[in-house]
């Protein structure tokens, strides 16, 4: 008898503890209302910038939430959520579901483009080399190096070989326009490749609760050069555009603490938080930016890197086959 | 901006590092004490079991969508009794692949959870003489329980881990019986949190914001760090487990197990549940045949 009833009781004690259910239960449900508010506290909460832009996220919420109902469809529940979060004014800010992508490229289709691949390929790099994802030649005794995308690696022996090939000349451009970002990794790589001195680049400040205010301590930012490895210490001048953005602003943002780099161009298109994402309970995925990045003199970067020398690209310049931004860095040296 | 001073804790962090290095030192040491033991009453066993699980995490840090799971584990350890204690020294991994749960099937998404736990449980056989009754037993466990979850679908957050490492209150009360002509040994397995030291990830990231960068010392994953003390309405922490034997007539044992590991945690600035469980079947070969003295 006490047997059965010891496995009636371990039977008991199984079944209650299979309630799956009741003790993994998310309390979202999946009503547009719901999806609504998730997104508003999600952004409420967790963005980095509101503080910063200034933006009264409270009433563009109250605009936005009269448009939802648990009738409207799913591409309107969209539409309207893409709206509200284009105000944030942030690259770094999508909505993403299986039929659309909200986004936000205000940061660089409001600003003249001031780049043009073509012109580069047809008037300054003939029989240029290319060494991985870098594409370089020797122009009037500078050494040009053009990089496409920071999500392309960057290794430590192209690095190698595109500074020992320029080693010997009056300077070095490193073209970073339409260069959108990826990987921190090939910042460093790069970075530490101008100079010698351990140096301190920027901050970083991690969102840690709730309040607009509520972030981390600083995280500081270095540059911890390998002695050994080949560095340019000459004069380096970066190319910038609107369309830098993210990987790119920090990478444009960081190098203006070496001495011997200057940026000339337009400001970048900013992108100074690490964006991250959620889950909504629908399955929509919603990225945002969640940290604060400062130079090192403790200037936010979120709109962008300002250039040492502001410079458009100019029209009669373009149609004469020139790149009036490349031309300046050129006499610079 | 209203930052925090920036005033960096190396202290503080050494200070924590130095007590986990503590705590690792002291749960190696226990785990092997079994094995050095020269006790001549004692009956110890290897186990192996190999089985099925199930794991359902909930974590509003990730996915407000619970993701939800069927996959392997396996489990690896030694067992120890004498007519006075109890001693089992548990490793077992878990790996689960998971999908979101949301009412769209195109909105579906993927993630994989690791989980490892690894513990020594020492208990004391209440009224060890009366072998014709449930047999209950009360002690402590020491424990180490590892989550890692790969989400595919989001950006920089995709790696989502949690550590727990403490000292568990552990009963366990036993039923020996036969069933046509089997000798057979039921037992049922709790264990409640004295102390945690609770390691999750913070507000927004996964890891400290810094080692997205470079030039960061490990001591910052510390950061992300808390003691626990027992158990609250942020912190809950349940093992379960219950097992069927078969004692075998050379000493070894058929075991089956369904083991229930829940945790509950609110620490963190966001709510996280997991909840894994699994059914596994494995052989327990005892060490001391020739002194057995099962029936």
């Amino acid at each position: 008898m006490k047997t059965i009833q010891f496995i009636i009781i371990l039977l008991v004690v199984i079944a209650l503890s299979s309630c799956e259910k009741e003790f993994v239960t998310p309390t979202q449900n999946n009503t547009p209302t719901a999806i609504f508010k998730q997104t508003w506290n999600a952004i409420d909460q967790k963005y980095s910038f509101l503080e910063y832009k200034k933006i009264n996220w409270d009433s563009i919420g109250s605009v936005y939430r009269e448009q939802v109902s648990n009738t409207i469809s799913d591409d309107s529940l969209f539409n309207v959520l893409g709206k509200m979060l284009f105000h944030l004014k942030d690259g770094h800010v999508n909505l993403r579901s299986n039929f659309n992508v909200s986004r936000n490229w205000e940061w660089f289709l409001g600003f003249p483009q001031n780049f043009d691949l073509g012109l580069l390929q047809r008037h300054y790099l003939a029989d240029y080399k290319t060494t991985n994802n870098l594409i370089h030649k020797r122009i009037k005794d500078v050494g040009y190096v053009y990089y496409k995308s920071f999500a392309q690696p960057v290794s430590e022996n192209d690095l190698d070989y595109v500074l020992d090939t320029y080693k010997n000349t009056k300077g070095l451009i490193i073209d970073v326009r339409n260069n959108g970002g990826g990987d921190p990794v090939n910042v460093f790589a790069i970075l530490n490749r101008l100079t010698v001195t351990p140096t301190l680049v920027g901050r970083t400040y991690e969102k840690v609760g709730k309040s607009h205010n509520d972030f981390s301590e600083s995280s500081e930012i270095w540059l911890t050069p390998n002695q050994t490895s080949k560095k340019y210490l000459g004069k380096v001048i970066l190319l910038t555009n609107r369309n830098c953005y993210s990987a790119t602003s920090h990478f444009v943002a960081w190098a203006r603490a070496l001495p011997n780099v200057s940026v000339i161009g337009d400001s970048t298109g900013g992108g100074g938080g690490l964006p991250t994402s959620i889950q909504l309970s629908n399955g929509w995925i919603l990225r945002y930016s969640s940290t604060i990045g400062v130079d090192a003199k403790g200037f936010n970067f979120e709109n962008g890197t300002p250039p040492d020398l502001k410079m458009d690209m100019d029209k009669i310049d373009f149609d004469n086959g020139k790149d009036s931004i490349l031309e300046r860095a050129l006499v610079s040296f | 901006m209203n930052f925090k001073n920036t005033k960096r804790k190396n202290n503080s962090m050494k200070k924590r590092h130095d007590l986990f290095n503590m705590y690792v030192f002291c749960i190696t040491v226990i785990c092997f004490i079994p094995f050095l033991s020269t006790a001549q009453s004692s009956q110890r066993w290897f186990r192996r079991e190999i089985g099925e699980a199930q794991s359902s995490v909930y974590d509003d840090g990730h996915s407000f969508a619970k993701y939800k799971g069927t996959g392997l584990q396996v489990q690896v350890g030694f067992d120890r009794e004498n007519s006075n204690r109890l001693a089992q020294f548990n490793n077992a991994l878990v790996w689960t692949p998971l999908k979101a749960k949301v009412v769209d099937s195109k909105n579906v998404t993927s993630a994989t959870q690791i989980n490892y736990r690894m513990s020594y449980k020492y208990l004391r056989k209440i009224f060890p003489t009366q072998s014709d009754k449930i047999k209950l037993a009360v002690g402590a466990a020491m424990f180490a329980d590892a989550n890692a979850r790969i989400y595919n679908s989001l950006a920089n957050n995709v790696f989502g881990w949690d550590i727990n490492v403490g000292l568990n209150m552990m009963a366990q009360a036993t039923h020996n019986f036969n069933l046509r002509r089997h000798s057979l040994s039921a037992s049922y397995q709790v264990g409640l949190p004295v102390f945690t030291y609770n390691h999750t990830p913070n507000y927004l990231g996964n890891f400290p914001i810094a080692t997205a960068f470079k030039n960061d010392d490990a001591a910052d994953w510390f950061s992300l760090g808390r003691f626990v003390p027992g158990f609250n309405d942020k912190y809950f922490y349940l093992h379960q487990q219950v097992s069927i034997d078969k004692n075998l007539a050379n000493g070894d044992k058929i075991r089956v197990t369904y083991s229930w590991d829940y945790s509950n945690n609110g620490y963190a600035s966001h709510r996280y549940q997991n909840l894994v469980t699994g059914i596994s079947i494995g052989m327990l070969s005892s060490f001391s045949k020739k002194a057995s003295t099962n029936k």
